[in-house]
């Protein structure tokens, strides 16, 4: 049986407020829920097996130690988890790019790498679906949502990179949003969630 | 900032794409207009889903033990497990969470939920303080419990040190306490076992920056003997079987 998004959020709301009374049991379903995903989209950011490993650790560390301070905000835990990663995986970045590595990352840009074959229903069938709704964002709204996204690009920077005017970053940034959110709906709606 | 501006930032936002003084005013803006918050909160969730539109890649196991050894090592956040959480009954190893046994938080959860309307550093202060405090309260209430025994740990090689074992066989819970130990060595940490018939692992921690460490473990019953405690030094993440020298030891008198 499927499960609602919306539950999903409501049973990872209940784990973290249980990790933030220090319970172990909680925290490790927590990691088990999430660290192949979030491991991925490290790994999509920064390229390195290694490094997504690292900051893999000091995420959950996060988690494990602010939990409490995430409980009272009654915010969307996944959003939070998933802020945290990429905050991390930039601070990382940038600190790779200060000690000059850029060029050599660049090369392995492109490799990919087999996900181990351990239970990945959920987090495949997730990924299909959301999948499914980005290729229908348009190109324009889509390459936006990318880079800023998974490159971490700021607004003036995505406009020098794709030469576009500020605010055709901007307006592009929010439609590619309102479609992506319009279509994740759409996709669940059709599979019966 | 006016109310048609902010909303055509609210992609950026949600991106994390916003720069110095917008980033300021819109978030000044958000602190007054509900709508903008709901809509944030959607686009947020949005952006989110864009973690899922890459192939998930399934941690090693060693990453696995580290990182969730790395949180048990954690002093800073060790906790008693409250009394109703105790497991009950051999070979239970997993508890299944429901939303609705959450809700029953008591008086820590009530206090924190009539603090969320005033100011957050503040809050959160107060929040991290009263999880302590009522840790700390939970920890003295099973050490004073009738049922519980102790045990101390002492070394040669360590006589400042001072640790021991309180335990329940009853209710299945085991705490331990140090005070005074040295930080272990580089990669290293330290890990407790409970010696009775066999040799069980029962925490691995560090030291925090007083020498002090707290671990909680679930006591394994085993047949009416005097259980041995010790504590020695391996390799982190830790160890299934020891490996390194005993620094500490202690064992209980009688029927344990």
């Amino acid at each position: 049986m499927r499960i609602w998004r919306q539950a999903a959020d409501l049973e990872d709301g209940a784990l973290l407020a249980a990790v933030a009374r220090g319970d172990r049991d909680a925290y490790a379903a927590f990691y088990h829920r999430h660290s192949a995903t979030v491991l991925g989209l490290l790994f999509r950011i920064l390229r390195s097996r290694a490094d997504a490993e690292d900051v893999l650790q000091e995420v959950f560390l996060q988690v494990w130690r602010q939990a409490d301070q995430f409980s009272a905000t009654r915010g969307v835990p996944f959003v939070w988890l998933t802020t945290l990663a990429r905050s991390r995986a930039f601070d990382r970045l940038e600190a790779i790019a200060s000690r000059q590595r850029t060029v050599a990352r660049a090369a392995s840009a492109f490799v990919e790498v087999a996900p181990d074959t351990v239970d990945l229903a959920t987090a495949a069938e997730d990924e299909g679906r959301l999948r499914r709704a980005l290729v229908r964002v348009p190109d324009a709204q889509r390459e936006v949502l990318l880079l800023a996204y998974f490159e971490g690009l700021s607004q003036s920077a995505i406009a020098r990179r794709l030469q576009l005017p500020l605010g055709t970053v901007k307006s592009n940034a929010r439609l590619g949003l309102v479609k992506l959110r319009q279509y994740i709906r759409g996709t669940r709606e059709r599979a019966g969630r | 900032m006016t109310h048609a501006d902010a909303h055509e930032l609210l992609g950026l936002h949600a991106l994390g794409a916003l720069e110095g003084d917008q980033a300021t005013a819109l978030a000044r803006h958000l602190t007054d207009c509900a709508p903008c918050r709901d809509e944030a909160s959607e686009l947020e969730q949005a952006a989110a889903g864009l973690a899922h539109t890459v192939p998930p890649l399934v941690p090693s196991p060693q990453v696995t033990q580290r990182i969730l050894g790395a949180a048990n090592a954690d002093v800073s956040r060790a906790a008693i497990r409250p009394a109703e959480d105790r497991m009950r009954g051999a070979g239970v190893t997993r508890r299944r969470w429901h939303p609705l046994s959450l809700a029953a938080g008591g008086a820590l959860a009530a206090v924190v939920a009539g603090l969320v309307v005033s100011n957050l550093a503040l809050r959160a202060r107060l929040d991290r303080t009263g999880a302590m405090i009522a840790r700390g309260r939970d920890l003295l209430e099973f050490i004073a419990s009738p049922d519980v025994r102790t045990v101390a740990l002492t070394s040669d090689r360590l006589p400042r040190a001072r640790a021991f074992v309180a335990y329940d066989r009853r209710s299945e819970r085991l705490v331990f306490v140090a005070f005074d130990l040295p930080p272990p060595p580089p990669g290293q940490v330290y890990q407790l076992w409970a010696i009775g018939d066999g040799v069980r692992p029962a925490g691995v921690f560090s030291t925090d920056s007083r020498g002090g460490a707290v671990l909680r473990d679930r006591w394994s019953p085993e047949p009416a003997k005097a259980p041995l405690f010790a504590i020695s030094l391996e390799p982190a993440p830790g160890v299934p079987e020891p490996t390194g020298k005993m620094v500490l030891m202690g064992g209980a008198r009688g029927g344990g």
